[in-house]
C-alpha cells in the first residue's frame, strides 16, 4: 500500500510565484459542473443548494488554510520562497545530469529533502497563531480582503452593512470571475443561481467558524458593471445576540 | 505523565482520540483512568465553548494569580488601554457560572503545596507573554482531581483537548476504587473525598505551556492537511494511520522531552 503523501507537503504555496489557474480551464470546469448539477436537479432551489454544497467545502478549506498561512511569520515565508526557487532550478540540473553524474544528484536530493522537511512542519516555528475572528466585522473583512485575494487576486468590490438591519451584510463583486461569461440579462434567476457556489464558500467559511448564516446572490447591474453581483449575508439571530451580549460596552 | 488526547468536531462528535505513554512501559495509564478519560474531557467542553468567544481567553485567574490582580494588570497595560478596559468589561459581562469554576480552580492550584506556588509565580511572566493575544491555545481550562485539561481551538471551531493525567494521585485512587468495588454506588461520595485529600497532597500536574502549544500547533497543521485531502469528508473520524503516526511523533518530540 502506498504511504500517504498528503502530510509531506508544506502548507505554504510551493514554487516560485503565486500559483494561478488558467481562466479558460476554470470556466470550462465551472460550466461543466453547472450543466451536470442542473440536469440532476428538479427545481432551481435544488440546483442552488447543490451548487452551494460544492462551495461549502471549499469555504471550510479556505478558512483553515488561509488563517493558518496568516499565522506563519514573514521570515519563514520568504525562506520558503527562496527554497521554491532553488528547487525549481536544481530540478532542471538533476534532469540534465541524471545520466552522467549520479553522486551529485543524490547529494542534491538529500539536501533538498532536508529543506523540504524543514518547511513541511510549520507549527513549531510559529510563535503566535493568528487570532480567531470573534466579531462579525472582523471575519467579514477577512473574507472581503484575504479570501477574495486568494481566490480572485483582488479584494471584493465592497463590503456593506445593511441599514436598519443588524443581521444583514453585503459583499459586492462588480466583476464576478467564475460567472463572467454567463449573461444576466438573458435569464436573471439562472444567472444568480450560477453564483451560488461562491455563496457556499462564504457560508461554509462563516458557519464553520461559528457564524451561522444564510447567503444568497442577487444581480444588481449598473451601467458600468453589467455583471455586478451582490452577496447578501443574513446572520442568524443568535450571532447578533452573542455579539451584543459579549462585546458591546454596556 | 501519560496524556489522553482527542479532537472534537463541531457537533461535539469526536474525530480522533489517542493516548500518549512513555517508552518502555513507563508512564502507563491505569485501566480505571482510561475509562474515565473521555468523561473528564467531555465535561470540560462547556468551559472551552465559553472561552471560545472571549476576547482574552488566556487572561484568567488561574494564569495571572488573583482575579482582581489580573484585570488591573490588564487595564494598566499601556497602549491597549482602551481596548483592555473594553475587554475587561466584556469578560465581566461574559462571566457566568463557568468563571466561578476557574476561580475555584485558582484556589486549588495555588493551595496544595508551596513548591507549586513558587513554580507558577516564577513562570508566570513568561507564560503571560507567551499566551498574550493568543486565542487558539487556551492553556489549562479545567481540572479534575489533579488531572489537568488543556485545550486548543482551530479556526473552524474544532477543539483539540488533552487530559494530562496525574498518575501518582490516581494510582492510589484506583486502589481505593478497587477496594470499594464490591460495595454499591453509594460509596462514591466517600471515594471522592478520599481522592480530594490525596490531590491536595500531591498537587496538580504541571503543564509546560510552551511545549504544549507547539504540540497543538503541529497537530493543527496536520489537521489542515487532512482537510485539504479531497477524499476526507467533513466531520468524519480521521482514521488515516499516517496521521496517527505523526501525531505520536509530535507528542514524543514535545511532550516527552523532559
Amino acid at each position: 500500500m502506498p504511504a500517504s503523501r498528503i502530510y509531506d507537503h508544506s502548507l505554504l504555496p510551493h514554487g516560485k510565484t503565486q500559483q494561478e489557474v488558467s481562466l479558460s480551464v476554470m470556466t470550462l470546469l465551472y460550466q461543466e459542473m453547472i450543466q451536470r448539477l442542473y440536469k440532476q436537479s428538479d427545481s432551481i432551489e435544488h440546483f442552488q443548494s447543490k451548487l452551494n454544497d460544492v462551495g461549502y467545502r471549499l469555504g471550510v478549506n479556505v478558512l483553515e488554510l488561509l488563517n493558518y498561512r496568516a499565522s506563519v511569520p514573514v521570515s519563514i515565508i520568504s525562506k520558503a520562497k527562496d527554497l521554491g526557487n532553488t528547487m525549481s532550478n536544481s530540478n532542471t540540473v538533476i534532469t540534465n545530469n541524471s545520466t552522467s553524474n549520479a553522486p551529485t544528484t543524490s547529494s542534491n536530493a538529500s539536501t533538498l529533502s532536508n529543506f523540504i522537511d524543514e518547511f513541511n512542519s510549520l507549527g513549531k516555528d510559529i510563535p503566535r497563531m493568528k487570532r480567531r475572528d470573534l466579531q462579525i466585522i472582523d471575519i467579514l473583512q477577512f473574507i472581503h480582503g484575504t479570501v477574495w485575494s486568494y481566490l480572485f487576486g483582488h479584494v471584493s468590490s465592497d463590503l456593506v452593512k445593511a441599514q436598519g438591519n443588524e443581521t444583514e451584510y453585503r459583499i459586492i463583486d462588480n466583476e464576478p470571475q467564475w460567472t463572467q461569461f454567463i449573461s444576466g440579462a438573458r435569464n436573471q434567476l439562472h444567472y444568480e443561481s450560477c453564483n451560488y457556489m461562491l455563496c457556499g464558500v462564504i457560508q461554509g467559511f462563516l458557519k464553520e467558524s461559528g457564524f451561522p448564516c444564510d447567503v444568497s446572490a442577487h444581480w444588481q447591474p449598473s451601467d458600468e458593471q453589467p455583471q455586478r453581483i451582490v452577496f447578501l449575508i443574513q446572520f442568524h439571530q443568535q450571532v447578533v445576540a452573542r455579539e451584543q451580549l459579549r462585546y458591546s460596552r454596556a | 505523565m501519560p496524556q489522553y488526547f482527542a479532537i472534537v468536531g463541531n457537533n461535539d462528535c469526536p474525530l480522533y482520540e489517542t493516548e500518549f505513554h512513555g517508552v518502555n512501559g513507563k508512564d502507563t495509564m491505569p485501566q480505571s483512568l482510561k475509562e474515565l478519560n473521555p468523561f473528564i474531557l467531555h465535561s470540560s467542553l462547556d468551559i472551552i465553548e465559553d472561552l471560545q468567544w472571549q476576547l482574552q481567553p488566556n487572561n484568567r485567574s488561574m494564569l495571572s494569580g488573583q482575579e482582581n490582580n489580573g484585570s488591573s494588570l490588564l487595564r494598566g497595560s499601556g497602549p491597549g488601554g482602551v481596548l483592555a478596559g473594553f475587554e475587561a468589561g466584556g469578560s465581566n459581562l461574559a462571566s457566568g457560572f463557568l468563571r466561578s469554576t476557574s476561580a475555584s480552580f485558582n484556589n486549588v492550584s495555588l493551595g496544595p503545596s508551596s513548591s507549586n506556588v513558587n513554580n507558577t509565580s516564577s513562570s508566570n511572566a513568561a507564560t503571560q507573554q507567551l499566551l498574550k493575544n493568543d486565542n487558539c491555545y487556551l492553556s489549562r481550562v479545567d481540572h479534575f482531581y489533579g488531572h489537568v485539561v488543556t485545550a486548543y481551538i482551530t479556526y473552524s471551531g474544532l477543539k483539540l483537548v488533552m487530559v494530562h493525567c496525574n498518575v501518582n494521585g490516581v494510582a492510589d485512587g484506583t486502589n481505593s476504587n478497587n477496594n470499594n468495588n464490591s460495595s454499591n454506588s453509594n460509596s462514591n461520595t466517600f471515594n471522592d473525598s478520599n481522592n480530594q485529600v490525596m490531590v491536595t497532597g500531591s498537587g496538580l500536574v504541571s503543564v509546560d505551556d510552551a511545549k504544549c502549544k507547539k504540540f497543538y500547533q503541529e497537530v493543527h497543521e496536520l489537521y489542515v492537511k487532512t482537510l485539504l485531502n479531497p477524499f476526507y469528508k467533513l466531520g468524519n473520524s480521521i482514521d488515516n494511520p499516517e496521521f496517527n503516526t505523526r501525531v505520536h511523533l509530535i507528542a514524543n518530540k514535545h511532550l516527552r522531552a523532559r
